[in-house]
């Protein structure tokens, strides 16, 4: 179920090639470390924009008291919701076509950012196809130190 | 981050990487010393060692001492836990997005 919702890169099996081995597809779904879900939407790519950065707006479907500043490093503040407190802030913004945040549960302002997530906005027939996904942080960086 | 959030992170950057990821294959045949895991791979022995210490620290392999060489198997069940963290946060966007869905078609 997650597998086929994964996208991004993908390890070319160079190394050993064997499919129907369970640890190792489960072992690239965690690798890929990215979950993926798209969605086409029933509004102009402006109005999905301004549903994913104005606090309003963002109330209406996060849930809870939504504080947030779509600008590069503006902050998120999520409260009171039906899931967990989130804090966060913006990490590249590029209106209406892309928005990157980081996030994390809990109300500290500056805990280690514990995932990274992406909205991309597509225009498609009259309405907008958005991707989201969401992966955790540290990973890039372990693997470039590890090498 | 929480010990589960932690144990999750390790996994996740454990097998983030391709290297890392061919040896848990290998292991799913059957435990392996470093020595027989890089025969089989375009990489140095030294380097096999380093991944197999950080699968070690994710919980996902165990050394055995098996005479002079150090043998290897599989310890899987850390994977569960990353692979149940991906399944909450796709599930949380699924209703996110159904809300939002609904939300925009006002």
């Amino acid at each position: 179920m997650v597998a086929s919702q994964c996208t991004g890169q993908r390890w070319k099996p160079q190394l050993l090639s064997c499919a129907s081995n369970p640890i190792g597809e489960v072992g690239e779904v965690i690798g890929e470390g990215r979950v993926t879900r798209e969605v086409l939407l029933p509004a102009r790519r402006p109005e999905v924009w301004a549903a994913l950065t104005q606090p309003d707006q963002l109330a209406e479907w996060l849930g809870g008291e939504v504080q947030f500043d779509a600008r590069p490093r503006g902050r998120l503040a999520v409260r009171g919701g039906a899931g967990a407190d989130r804090q966060g802030r913006v990490i590249a913004v590029n209106q209406p076509y892309r928005l990157v945040i980081e996030w994390w549960e809990g109300s500290a302002e500056e805990p280690p950012p514990v995932t990274r997530v992406e909205f991309v906005l597509q225009e498609e027939g009259g309405g907008t196809r958005l991707t989201v996904s969401e992966w955790p942080l540290e990973q890039t960086a372990c693997t470039e130190a590890l090498g | 981050m929480s010990k589960r959030e932690r144990d999750v992170d390790a996994v996740f950057q454990a097998l983030a990487d391709p290297t890392r990821r061919a040896v848990m294959r290998m292991l799913s045949d059957g435990p392996r010393t470093a020595t027989e895991i890089a025969e089989r791979l375009p990489v140095s022995r030294q380097a096999v060692s380093k991944h197999l210490v950080a699968l070690d620290e994710a919980g996902l392999v165990r050394g055995e001492r098996a005479g002079r060489e150090v043998r290897y198997r599989l310890t899987p069940r850390p994977m569960a836990g990353a692979l149940s963290w991906m399944t909450e946060v796709g599930a949380e966007w699924d209703e996110r997005l159904e809300r939002l869905r609904r939300h925009l078609r006002r």
